[in-house]
């Protein structure tokens, strides 16, 4: 977000697509809402179908990757039988 | 009967054919010169065939004769003329008149007479002595012969050649004459030269069957090895006739295993360029001596190694043990296998030619040593196929050895599925629709705490609870199965840091799930969170110095301050676990996190207290901590999950603020990065997925940190533990920022 993005747009206007965009975010990751954030959104629902579209398809926030083991760091030689 | 030799009529035949048609002349039918076996030591009827046996056979004669009362005249004289015939007969019936009658002194024809018991033994001594003379005649016999063979086999033509060749080969089979061959370096050195140098098959066979039977006295192996045997030996794996090949392999295996210095003849003859397309053969006992070469060569030897691989070791010894079933061929195999498995320059070669399901094919056979050396193997093997398809059989199997009670298949079972599950969600959906979860829960019950055991098992249940589409399923089902009591206990003292961390992740993975989080929280968990937290945080906090780092068994304690705090992110999502972490007195904790130089670390930290200001008390506390300032640095962050939680816990604690706090908020957000431009959101996404160098241009109390790369190749050779989830910088804090925290 930056000051001239989307010129006409008053400040308190850009405070509103923020947090819209802030709450979207913190939903699509899986975190609560409390019920005036959820009413927030209710009230804005029209920011809200417009921000939607704009939200990165990608998961944001998975956890820790994968870690493979390294096993093969020396060789142990077994009896010949 | 033996006929003596007569040296001085042998030394007038000038010719050497004349020469060699004499030494044939003589002969001996004790039975010992009929050929005494000396076959290869692991080879049974190949090559010399027909060469018979030496047996041993005696018969003795009995003959009663009945008298009655009335007809024994004179018996005292006439026994006494008889008993020296009856030892005469019993000792040398070859030596009584045909139609000889002796009278026999058995009365009782149960019972036999002390002459009648003494005959076998006595057969057996004179048999001993008859062995003994004639050995001395061998013996004798060879060490005057050598010099002249020696000679013969040096002869210009071929045929004699062939012909001392010949000769030279039958008295090498047998005891006394070989000793003389092997203790006449001439001798074996003509045997060798001659060997190399022939182009007539016949004798190529008859030299490398020479020195094969040498090969089994130590004597005789320091003699070829002193004679430039094995050059030549090495050589001749390039003979288009098998027997000569028989021979050649099995003279080099009794060098590699008892000669002191061959193997590195070997190498240096290329015989390991020789022997890997010899896996081409189909013969299995041909084929196990190979192996078991190739095995010998290359332990612990890097170079080897890569020479095997260049020469297509790889593909051959997966193609021997998909295509066959002799058990000791398959085991020398699996032993070469398990060598090259810890060179990374083999293994991918390994995994692309199929190994891994060749080796899986073995793990149900009935060869405890075979299925041992494959699971090893295998494990060796599973950080470099983590990519493979077509393991689904192997996963399979791998899920029902999870059930046994050795101590060693769990290791390796459990330490493969943890490899192959990771970063792979086909794999990870196969393992838990085979009912992996509960296999591995019983695993870690089983394991009487080993590490080895449960700390792959954690790993792997926790790769199976996160990213595929079966997720849910394997976070359910590790409930289901009274898993969770066991996996919180893994958390309790005495601490081994690696399986500290794995489980720290596991319960992260569990607790997405909203029937997981009053079963984590009843078991104690967030208390065993809160404690580890606050331990690795001040001991990451004691380093001093850029250099030193903080490893505790091989892991860094910032990796379990992200783990753990990570795990309680996800358990505030529950109202009734963020009353207890809050009651903890976690805020001043987590808020002191936010300042830390590692990304991830502050990704948790704010994501925890994102939850936590739900509850109105918390934020203002959060915000009595003084979160609001380093908080607004967070909305700067080129993470977008930092930035976001930064946002999220700004506004919660603003919810109640007056205007000019709120509208600072906003001005703080409208300044940050964080644009509307979806292109700009994927442009900063990419680069955080790309590894790049995340660079702080805002603000240069934030240092500059490696950010993860997710691409867990099997060919990096650091130590993989090491290399976690995430971004870490390496080392110390900035000395402004250490100002910023809180005691």
């Amino acid at each position: 977000m930056n000051s001239d993005a989307a010129p006409g747009k008053t400040p308190e206007e850009m405070y509103i697509e923020q947090k819209v965009r802030v709450l979207l975010m913190l939903k699509k990751m899986g975190s609560n809402l409390t019920p005036s954030e959820e009413a927030f959104l209710r009230s804005y629902s029209g920011v809200v179908n417009s921000q939607l579209s704009q939200l990165p398809q990608h998961p944001i926030d998975q956890g820790a990757e994968d870690v493979v083991m390294a096993f093969s760091r020396s060789e142990t030689e077994d009896r010949r039988q | 009967m033996a006929v003596l030799l007569n040296t001085s009529e042998l030394n007038l035949a000038r010719d050497p054919v004349t020469k060699v048609s004499d030494w044939q002349s003589y002969r001996y039918d004790s039975g010992i010169q009929s050929g005494a076996a000396t076959t290869a030591h692991s080879l049974r009827g190949t090559a010399e065939e027909s060469d018979p046996e030496y047996s041993k056979k005696y018969t003795t004669t009995t003959t009663t004769t009945t008298y009655t009362q009335g007809s024994i005249p004179d018996m005292e004289s006439q026994f006494a003329m008889t008993r020296g015939q009856r030892v005469q007969a019993a000792m040398f019936p070859d030596t009584m008149m045909e139609g000889t009658q002796i009278l026999s002194t058995q009365v009782d024809l149960g019972q036999q007479t002390n002459i009648q018991n003494l005959s076998e033994p006595s057969q057996m001594l004179k048999t001993a002595i008859v062995h003994l003379i004639n050995y001395q005649d061998d013996a004798e016999l060879a060490i005057r012969a050598v010099p002249e063979l020696t000679k013969l086999l040096n002869d210009d033509d071929p045929v004699v050649v062939n012909k001392a060749a010949m000769i030279v080969n039958q008295l090498a089979r047998k005891d006394a004459s070989r000793r003389a061959l092997m203790q006449s370096p001439q001798m074996v050195a003509a045997v060798v030269r001659t060997m190399q140098n022939t182009s007539d098959m016949e004798t190529a066979r008859c030299t490398t069957s020479i020195l094969h039977n040498l090969s089994h006295h130590r004597e005789g192996l320091l003699a070829i090895f002193k004679s430039g045997g094995i050059p030549a030996l090495v050589r001749m794996l390039s003979s288009p006739m098998e027997s000569v090949l028989f021979y050649a392999i099995t003279t080099l295996h009794n060098l590699l295993l008892h000669q002191e210095g061959a193997k590195m003849a070997v190498r240096l003859a290329d015989g390991l360029q020789k022997m890997v397309p010899l896996l081409q053969k189909s013969n299995p006992k041909f084929l196990a001596i190979t192996t078991d070469c190739l095995q010998l060569l290359s332990y612990g030897n890097q170079e080897s190694k890569l020479i095997i691989l260049a020469n297509g070791g790889p593909e051959g010894l997966v193609y021997i043990m998909q295509h066959h079933n002799y058990e000791k061929l398959l085991w020398t195999t699996s032993r070469v296998l398990k060598v090259l498995s810890v060179c990374p320059s083999n293994k991918p070669a390994i995994v692309e030619a199929g190994g891994m399901q060749a080796l899986g094919k073995h793990l149900n056979g009935s060869s405890p040593r075979l299925v041992q050396n494959c699971l090893w193997t295998l494990r060796n093997l599973s950080d470099a196929a983590t990519k493979q398809d077509g393991l689904d059989g192997l996963l399979q199997v791998l899920v029902t050895q999870l059930s046994s009670t050795d101590q060693n298949v769990l290791t390796c079972s459990t330490g493969i599925l943890s490899n192959l599950t990771c970063n792979n969600g086909r794999n990870k959906t196969l393992v838990t629709q085979d009912n992996g979860v509960e296999s591995l829960i019983q695993a870690i019950l089983r394991s009487n705490n080993k590490e080895d055991v449960t700390e792959p098992a954690v790993c792997a249940l926790r790769h199976l609870t996160s990213r595929h589409p079966d997720a849910e399923l394997a976070q359910n089902a590790v409930r289901m199965h009274y898993g969770i009591p066991t996996i919180v206990k893994l958390l309790n003292q005495p601490h081994y840091w690696p399986v500290i961390k794995a489980t720290v992740g596991l319960i992260r993975n569990l607790a997405l799930c909203p029937a997981n989080q009053a079963p984590i929280r009843e078991a104690g968990a967030i208390s065993s969170l809160v404690r580890l937290l606050v331990k690795s945080h001040q001991d990451a906090q004691r380093q001093t110095t850029a250099s030193s780092q903080t490893y505790q068994d091989g892991v860094r304690m910032e990796e379990i301050v992200e783990g753990t705090t990570g795990a309680l992110h996800i358990l505030a999502r529950d109202p009734i676990n963020r009353s207890e972490i809050i009651s903890l007195q976690t805020i001043p904790l987590l808020v002191q996190l936010l300042y830390s130089p590692i990304e991830n670390v502050k990704r948790v930290s704010a994501g925890v207290l994102c939850e936590l200001a739900l509850d109105k008390q918390a934020a203002e506390m959060i915000d009595a901590e003084g979160a609001s300032a380093p908080l607004m640095e967070l909305l700067h962050s080129n993470n977008e999950g930092i930035a976001t939680y930064a946002a999220a816990v700004l506004f919660r604690i603003s919810e109640d603020k007056n205007a000019d706090y709120k509208k600072r908020v906003s001005v703080e957000l409208t300044h940050s990065l964080f644009k509307h431009d979806p292109g700009a959101w994927e442009a900063a996404q990419n680069m955080s997925m790309d590894g790049q160098m995340y660079v702080e241009d805002m603000d240069p109390g934030f240092q500059q940190y490696r950010t993860y790369n997710p691409d867990m190749d099997g060919m990096m050779e650091t130590d993989m533990h090491d290399m976690v989830d995430g971004d870490y910088l390496p080392d110390a804090y900035d000395p402004m920022m250490r100002q910023q925290y809180r005691q």
